[in-house]
């Protein structure tokens, strides 16, 4: 009996303890300093969303909405619903025009059509594969 | 076939303006750059077989002073499974070496970089889309009257390449082109997220006396950008400099008051130099800043039990 009470003490108490501290939620704690990637990515996606907002606001874009039958305030309403990732695409192509797309993906054919074909780029300078190719203007 | 040949090339042609090219040589007053531009002190690294990529980085390197040799930034970036230099390698070996990197994106930023003093690397398809020729180079030079570029390329220095030629081959690349500096000096066209994020990286990579010097920099040119502040702040923490990111919080809280990340890293500075009280009340800060985000709760509880120890 007077074991058995001495065990309680020297193995059932500890288990207690560590059971308690087994149950108890590790690793959720989430301190810590917030991150200088966490910030610039905060901060870049703001920039972000000012540069698509200031696009909206340039009165040809309206204008081009309109001609597409969509509102100002549409626009906005559309650009608020998209995620940061989509934004950073559009911010990221804003500035540059489509023009110019090149019919030469539709070129396929045999290895000396294409060294013929890049002989004759080369010499309108579309392209600089070989070295004694000078462009023509 | 020759007439094949010549309805091919008139398709071609008449679709493929040097859009670029075009509109910079038109708007050339306003655009404010020198009509000639050379850095003079970037000697040519020639390229050994298939490292046209490393030996374009070791030449930005060189050019901000750093020691690289090709052999050397080959080890750290090239793929010889891929028997070529993958961009994003580019981008992260000019960072291991402790420099800012910043993309370039239009062809008036490239010349203006140049102009600034600062090299280029460039990503090229010097061929066709359908038989792809990849080739980086570094952009040192621009002769607007004469509608050139010059290049350190391959085992040729100074390469003078037509404008529009090289738009051509550029787009292929899809406009890549990358901005190596010493981190004191920021590239002439970066903007301010895309500063801080050539700091942030650098801090990432454990450089941090370069990071530390490259969020001055950012500082320097952006006096309120509350990012570089924060990432100051970072940088020296991780340095143990904790009186260092202690200023550096405190300056990021005076200009954005009502944002709780600049009090929770606030608290944390001052728990290190062992201020209690104020860790505590910057902790409660950013709490009762931060909504229902439970990080600051955790921040705070972290701080109370710190001094129990």
């Amino acid at each position: 009996m007077s074991i058995l009470r001495r065990l309680r003490h020297f193995i059932v108490v500890p288990l207690i303890a560590a059971m308690t501290f087994l149950s108890m939620p590790l690793g959720v704690a989430q301190a810590g300093l917030i991150g200088s990637e966490a910030i610039v990515a905060a901060e870049t996606n703001a920039a972000n969303r000012q540069a698509v907002d200031a696009f909206l606001q340039r009165q040809d874009v309206r204008d081009q909405l309109q001609t597409l039958g969509v509102s100002p305030s549409e626009a906005d309403s559309r650009v608020a619903a998209l995620s940061d990732a989509e934004i950073a695409k559009i911010a990221g192509s804003l500035p540059t025009d489509p023009a110019g797309e090149g019919a030469l993906g539709v070129i396929v054919g045999a290895v000396i059509i294409i060294a013929i074909v890049l002989l004759i780029t080369d010499i309108v300078g579309l392209t600089s594969v070989y070295p004694f190719t000078r462009p023509i203007r | 076939m020759a007439r094949l040949a010549a309805v091919v090339l008139v398709t071609a042609v008449a679709g493929c303006a040097a859009p670029q090219t075009t509109k910079l040589l038109e708007s050339r007053a306003s655009l404010g750059l020198p009509a000639q531009a050379l850095i003079e002190d970037v000697p040519l690294i020639p390229q050994e077989d298939l490292f046209c990529g490393p030996a374009a980085l070791a030449m930005a390197l060189t050019a901000t002073g750093a020691l690289a040799d090709q052999q050397e930034v080959a080890r750290a970036i090239y793929t010889p499974g891929r028997e070529g230099t993958l961009r994003n390698d580019v981008l992260g070996g000019a960072r291991r070496w402790g420099r800012m990197a910043v993309p370039v994106g239009t062809l008036t930023d490239l010349l203006a970089e140049i102009a600034a003093g600062n090299p280029v690397i460039v990503f090229q398809n010097l061929s066709l889309d359908i038989a792809p020729q990849w080739h980086f180079a570094l952009a040192i030079g621009y002769d607007l009257d004469r509608r050139q570029i010059i290049l350190n390329s391959g085992t040729t220095e100074r390469l003078r390449t037509d404008l529009s030629t090289f738009e051509h081959t550029w787009r292929r690349g899809n406009h890549w082109a990358l901005v190596v500096t010493a981190p004191d000096h920021l590239a002439a066209t970066a903007d301010e997220p895309e500063a801080m994020a050539g700091a942030a990286a650098l801090e990432r990579v454990r450089r941090l006396n370069e990071a530390a010097v490259a969020w001055q920099a950012v500082i320097g040119r952006w006096p309120d950008s509350f990012g570089a502040h924060m990432g100051l702040g970072n940088t020296r923490f991780a340095q143990r400099d904790y009186a260092g990111a202690r200023a550096a919080f405190h300056r990021a809280a005076d200009i954005r008051p009502l944002a709780p990340d600049a009090w929770n890293n606030l608290a944390y500075a001052l728990a290190r130099l062992g201020n209690r009280k104020a860790a505590i009340a910057a902790a409660e800060k950013a709490v009762s800043l931060g909504g229902d985000n439970p990080n600051y709760q955790d921040t705070l509880n972290e701080i109370r039990g710190l001094t129990a120890i």
